[in-house]
């Protein structure tokens, strides 16, 4: 447990196990509500036991009666009804009123108090306790004599120092145990936050059972429980299981701004009893004592809970040891009403409970997916075999199912892709109880900005290759935070911004707009004629003349890491610092940086898709946003002279809505290939970007919108018909761009492969010699032969075998770890060929 | 030779074992295992005893409330690895013993520094799925002069580092926990910038009231003009300084702030006689379409040396791993 | 000195709530050697009617401000921009006050001078609005990710709030002032 008494702006903060336990600010809000409503309601009950009428003829009853008289005689010849504000009907409220009158006289009959603070080591409940009339003995039961210690000391100025209170007695045990021979008419309960089964077993059926074992019959306990906002299903996991344990509970929220803060919600009290609690009875509290930031008076209004939510509990079982479920519930609230038959492997996944209060349904879905990633490290046929041997625990179909499975597993080591065929309900289980055995740690592997999780390679997907995705923003408010967009323009000289408004260095695209002058890429010079590689020399003057300028256009919004929206819509993929593509019209155009556009490329409508998709959803993040900012101004836009920051909203505004005009001309101009223009690229062939490949005989490709290809091999362009045509310089320049910046990924990649195969290699060789040492014991020595097998001791016939699996499995390892780096070499050296090609044109 | 369950009077004794082993690192601290179980971890330490000589032992940590876990070891055991023969032996011991004593454990998983590739003689620890500490990692040696580790760092480090002077950005450190709010607002801001998974204070304010009061951690901030701009988290551990977290505001990036927050870590570390600075994981492959291929070319700046480690190794009780599939497949 | 009339007068002035004037024609009654007996009864009826001088003008308060809230949480359905800026002024700034301002002073003891009814209505009309404006202006504020970093913008809350408190203060309280009414004796 850790204990952190820590400053906070100009008071303290207690924290106990990195939860909140109080904020000097607000605390007597948080303690006042705890113990006075129980302690008041626990002396009413005390002085008028619940059942007493009012003819039973107590001492206060004739009082009243003889004051009520007194004011009817002095009042004779004034109509009374008047006079008087109508007496609330009920009992309780009889009893109020009452209390009203006779502060004195039940002053005299409050009784003696003897009350028990279970946790609450900090002496504030104490506090409160101790300053309300008629305590006359409060024992105080903590485990941790570190807060009490805190309590006693540093805390001591702020508890009044209850502790040292004659009619204190301060226990160091844990609550658990406690017991006491004469009952107490309060108990409150003021337990830190629950992280682990072990501490919610503190709001337990059993623990309450023992709760109201410690209470008179008359007696109120107040239970410190959960947010009944933010973990709603937990909040009434403990109302059931008080009332599990046969007490009355009348649960209440209570708003704690040092709460809230920190996102812990409206927070959450249970006032219970073994006799009946209602609402009336709260309706009428009203403290003896002066409080200094709870209003008692009002707390039933928070006591007052929605139909819904109260039909909601029904459905929610008690906590209780045998069956703990507050820790699920507090931690995974949407869990509740998902019991049934889970369809396939995503569900599984994101049915598994998260367990610890610091991790996330994002850190244990990523851990579950990198597990299902490396089934390889359980050798699946021991396990297959050892979930045989107890077979007898199994339906017949899952054995059979499993017997299935061996067998495929005998014939097949490998089960890559297909093993979703096989019991997808083993492997979906198997997943889940590794995931469940890793939860352990995941926060380790996480969130260091490191490695990523594991060890396996975490790269983003890219918009200019086939088959690779990206992340699509949702749309939602208050996702620009940076302040990009809070200046004169966003864009241009200032760099890009995102939509999270964080700005990108800038830098320049210069093209000419490929439908400059309408049907630019079918002039008159031809089929390419356009590009200065084709049609006659004639052509290509003409085309000269008819050569628009090259324009220069800045990129206003970074929509993804390698795509971005120009300053006047177009959407540009970047390839390389030199070349881009230019989406536009359902068409695809190669740029080059330097001469403006190279040639156009084949369409491929999922990748257009993903792009308008990605783009239609930022562009509706910016209108959310847009118009929140609208509505900020609507009210506070006549302060701009005097408030900068009002000025940055206007400029805000402006530009979100400029980026929503953008966006949508930057959709609308991207337009949509043909459908079904879906391409599907060469196994064999290295991608260099969507339509463009190297193929094996060393020669670039790309293929164009009609489905003919252009071949760039040495110093020519050839097109479909063969024609051979002299490769433009720009084509060049940005061919070897792409190259190379491919080239340095792939470097990268085989760097990887080489240490796994290094890997590999070693524990091939060791576990070779190994095998031939275990052949050489069984041989000589029999199968039974004790072996050191790794770091276990097994028969040497076990050893053989298991040294055989494990080579098999190097060997599946090391084949597919070297089959990736030959083929990253096999790319790497076609694209040294044809760098090295195409530097030889470049100095011919 | 035997394991056994120690108390955490034995503390000093593993800190100073650990502090000293080139293969273990903080997680195997006292400070971590009490920050462990304020996060509601279970500790069990268990001490490897040669003729009653504690010669090594391990913290394993398993989370409180599941049952069914694999039991981890991050950063250990500490063992003498340069003797693989008692090491073998010792882990064989260890696998026993939790098989033996602790009956709702479903495997074993270590990770122990060792340089991959891995010892033959772990063949029977398979690669685990998720590692307990990056596999890949940079080391800035502190023995050497603080000339040699300039010389060592890349020209546009060394230029950053002049570019923060000249701005003034000024480097306090805090061990406080007051300081852990400041911290925190930088931290989520990066998280948010980046993209990813931000804890919550809490956790941080355990790490702080388990790791400042001996000395052990410390927040850097950079600060410009009296404002926090970046703060960096470091733990110092035996003869290890270690890079935890960091965070920094995105305005005010031109000051380079983290520079000269990781060269106040050097001084320190040098200070206090650590022997190296672990950068805390990096791409080694340079991949540039690398998640965290901008981290890697910061990190790879300061001219650290190259560590590569097997990683973590799992030693799975298969028949105990069935019972509990079976388990689940017969409620699922 | 016959003190019947001034009795008479004392009672009428009461039915009419005119204390002040109840009490002078009683003080008038007392040195005119009344009958004690209907000089204690007009007295209890003063001393209650003085009590409960206020407990009218609560009811009509409260009126005002269920209707102020009903007309501020109609109003919040939608931004200013969408009821159209105007409009929303004219609403927000003239008729919710005024509607509060006449009920006010509809409510209002006679023995109230303007500069009293005014002051209530500018307490009430500045109160509803305040409630309004700050709601809206936190809401809507906390929507807008890049107000984490801005230091101005609880300035901006508080002033905004202020000025049209003030405003919507100052419309009701005048109308509050300005509606005719009986006046005091």
């Amino acid at each position: 447990m850790s204990t952190i008494l820590t400053k906070r702006g100009d008071g303290v903060a207690l924290f106990i196990d990195g939860y909140l336990q109080f904020d000097s600010r607000d605390e007597a809000l948080y303690h006042e509500s705890l113990a006075l409503p129980a302690l008041e309601l626990a002396r009413r009950r005390l002085s008028y036991p619940p059942g007493t009428s009012m003819e039973g003829g107590t001492g206060i009853r004739q009082t009243q009666n003889l004051k009520s008289t007194d004011i009817q005689s002095a009042s004779e010849h004034v109509e009374l009804q008047t006079y008087t504000t109508p007496l609330p009907r009920g009992e309780a409220g009889e009893s109020a009123n009452r209390e009203r009158l006779e502060p004195q006289a039940l002053e005299k009959c409050s009784g003696q108090l003897r009350i028990l603070i279970c946790g609450g080591g900090d002496g504030l409940a104490l506090r409160e306790c101790l300053r309300f009339p008629g305590v006359t003995h409060v024992d105080l039961v903590d485990l941790s004599e570190e807060v009490l210690s805190l309590a006693r000391n540093e805390l001591a100025d702020l508890n009044d120092h209850s502790l040292e209170d004659k009619r204190v007695k301060v226990h160091l045990a844990n609550a658990w145990d406690w017991q006491s021979e004469e009952p107490y008419d309060v108990v409150l309960c003021d337990f830190t936050f629950p992280s682990s089964d072990e501490e919610a077993k503190l709001l337990s059926k059993e623990w309450f059972s023992k709760v109201h074992g410690l209470l008179t019959p008359n007696g109120v306990a107040c239970i410190n429980a959960v947010s009944p906002q933010k973990t709603p299903e937990a909040f009434w996991c403990v109302v059931n299981s008080i009332r599990a344990a046969r007490m009355n509970p009348l649960p209440m929220r209570i708003c704690i701004p040092s709460f809230r803060e920190l996102g812990y919600g409206v927070w959450g009290f249970v006032l219970a009893s073994p006799n009946p609690l209602r609402l009336s009875e709260l309706r009428v509290l009203e403290s003896p004592v002066e409080t200094r930031q709870a209003d008692i008076s009002k707390l039933w209004r928070g006591a007052r809970f929605a139909r819904a939510e109260r039909l909601k509990a029904r459905s929610i079982p008690p906590n209780t040891c045998n069956a703990p479920v507050l820790m699920q519930l507090l931690l995974n609230p949407e869990s509740v009403g998902q019991e049934g038959p889970l369809p396939d492997i995503e569900d599984l996944i994101n049915a598994i409970p998260i367990q610890h209060p610091s991790h996330t349904r994002e850190m244990i879905q990523t851990l579950a997916e990198q597990v299902a990633g490396t089934l390889k490290s359980i050798d699946l046929r021991r396990l297959v075999d050892e979930i045989l041997a107890l077979g007898h625990r199994l339906s017949d179909r899952l054995r059979f199912e499993i017997e299935k499975l061996k067998e495929f597993l005998r014939t097949n080591f490998s089960l890559g892709s297909s093993w979703r065929e096989w019991s997808t309900k083993l492997f979906a289980t198997l997943i889940i109880v590794l995931t469940l055995a890793n939860s352990l740690a995941p926060e380790n592997a996480f969130a260091k900005g490191h490695a990523g999780l594991g060890h396996s390679s975490m790269s983003r997907g890219s918009f200019s290759r086939t088959g690779e995705f990206s992340h699509v923003a949702a749309p939602q408010v208050g996702t620009v935070t940076g302040t990009g967009f809070r200046s004169s323009t966003f864009g241009g000289r200032n760099g890009p911004v995102d939509i999270y408004g964080y700005r990108y260095a800038p830098r320049v695209y210069s093209y000419i707009d490929p439908y400059y002058g309408g049907g630019y890429y079918y002039g008159n010079g031809g089929y390419y004629g356009g590009y200065g590689y084709g049609g006659s020399q004639n052509q290509q003057q003409q085309q000269q003349q008819q050569q628009p300028p090259m324009q220069s256009h800045d990129p206003a919004f970074v929509a993804d890491d390698d795509m971005m929206v120009m300053d006047n819509g177009d959407v540009v993929v970047t390839l390389s610092d030199d070349a881009f593509l230019v989406a536009k019209k359902g068409t695809m155009t190669l740029m080059s940086q330097k001469a403006g556009p190279l040639m156009p490329v084949a369409t491929d409508s999922a990748m257009f898709q993903r792009m308008s998709l990605s783009l239609e959803g930022q562009r509706l993040t910016a209108q959310l946003e847009a118009k929140s900012r609208e509505e900020w101004l609507q009210w506070t836009g006549w302060t701009a002279s005097m408030f900068s920051s009002v000025r940055e909203d206007r400029l805000e505004v402006k530009n979100l809505k400029e980026l929503q005009t953008r966006l949508e001309t930057a959709i609308s101009g991207m337009g949509a290939p043909a459908s079904g223009a879906a391409i599907t690229p060469d196994k064999d062939a290295t991608e260099l970007f969507v339509g463009a490949y190297i193929l094996n005989n060393n020669t670039v490709v790309f293929d164009q919108p009609d489905g003919k290809r252009l071949t760039l091999n040495g110093d020519n362009l050839i097109d479909a018909t063969g024609a051979t045509h002299k490769a433009p310089t720009a084509l060049k320049q940005a061919v070897v761009s792409i190259i190379n910046k491919l080239a340095k990924e792939i470097n990268g990649d085989m760097a990887s492969y080489d240490s796994d195969i290094r890997q590999d290699q070693s524990d091939l060789n060791s576990s070779h010699s190994d095998l031939q040492q275990y052949q050489y014991y069984a041989s000589t020595y029999g199968g039974g032969y004790q072996v050191d097998y790794g770091t276990d001791e097994i028969s040497a016939d076990d050893a053989v075998s298991r040294t055989q699996a494990d080579i098999d499995s190097l060997t599946k390892d090391s084949d597919e770890a070297l089959g990736a780096k030959t083929k990253a070499q096999q790319d790497l050296v076609r694209m040294q060929t044809v760098l090295k090609d195409i530097s030889d044109w470049s100095t011919t | 030779m035997i394991w056994r369950p120690i108390g955490i009077d034995r503390a000093r004794e593993c800190d100073e074992l650990a502090g000293h082993c080139f293969e273990s690192g903080f997680m195997q601290s006292s400070s971590w295992a009490r920050f462990k179980e304020s996060t509601g971890y279970c500790v069990t330490r268990l001490g490897l005893f040669e003729e009653n000589n504690l010669t090594g032992f391990t913290n394993a940590f398993q989370f409180g409330s599941s049952k069914s876990e694999i039991l981890s070891c991050p950063e250990g055991p500490v063992l003498d690895w340069q003797n693989p023969e008692k090491a073998r032996v010792a882990l064989r011991l260890l696998s026993q013993y939790v098989r033996d004593e602790m009956l709702d454990v479903l495997g074993l998983r270590i990770q122990p520094e060792l340089d991959s590739p891995s010892p033959g003689w772990l063949r029977n620890w398979a690669r685990g799925p998720v590692d307990l500490t990056p596999d890949h990692t940079l080391y800035v040696y502190l023995q050497d002069s603080l000339e040699e580790i300039q010389t060592r760092m890349k020209p546009k480090a060394r230029y950053n580092l002049r570019v923060s002077a000249k701005h003034g950005v000024e480097v306090v450190s805090a061990k406080i926990v007051e300081a852990v709010f400041d911290f925190y607002t930088l931290f989520q801001e990066t998280a948010a910038r980046n993209g990813f998974y931000a804890e919550p204070i809490g956790f941080f304010l355990d790490l702080a009231a388990t790791h400042f009061p001996n000395g052990s951690a410390e927040i850097l901030f950079a600060t410009y003009k009296g404002e926090p701009i970046a703060a960096i988290w470091v733990i110092y551990f035996g003869r290890r300084a270690t890079y935890l977290y960091g965070g920094s505001s995105s305005l005010n990036r031109p000051m380079m702030p983290n520079f000269a927050l990781h060269w106040q870590v050097i001084l320190n570390a040098k200070t206090r006689g650590c022997k190296e600075y672990d950068l805390y994981g990096y791409d080694p492959f340079g991949r540039t379409d690398h998640l965290y291929a901008g981290i890697t070319r910061f990190k790879t700046q300061w001219g650290g040396t190259r560590q590569s480690r097997m990683g973590a190794r799992d030693y799975i009780f298969y028949d105990r791993l069935a019972a509990a599939v079976v388990e689940k497949l017969t409620t699922v | 000195m016959d003190p019947e009339p001034d009795i008479l007068k004392a009672r009428q002035a009461l039915d009419q709530g005119l204390i002040s004037s109840a009490k002078q024609h009683l003080t008038a009654a007392k040195m005119e050697g009344a009958d004690p007996q209907a000089l204690r009864e007009l007295e209890w009826k003063v001393q209650y009617a003085e009590q409960h001088k206020h407990s009218h003008s609560h009811k009509f308060t409260v009126i005002a401000l269920a209707v102020a809230a009903v007309g501020y949480f109609v109003l919040s359905f939608q931004s200013p921009g969408q009821w159209t800026q105007i409009g929303w002024g004219i609403i927000a700034f003239l008729i919710i006050p005024a509607i509060q301002g006449v009920i006010l002073a509809l409510g209002a003891h006679p023995e109230y001078d303007r500069t009293q009814r005014f002051k209530n209505g500018l307490g009430l009309g500045a109160a509803m609005m305040a409630a309004y404006t700050l709601f809206n202006l936190l809401i809507v504020s906390s929507k807008i990710g890049t107000h984490k970093t801005e230091p101005d913008v609880p300035t901006v809350v508080l002033l905004v709030t202020a000025v049209y408190s003030l405003a919507a203060g100052l419309v009701c309280g005048l109308v509050s002032a300005m509606f005719p009414k009986k006046e005091a004796a």
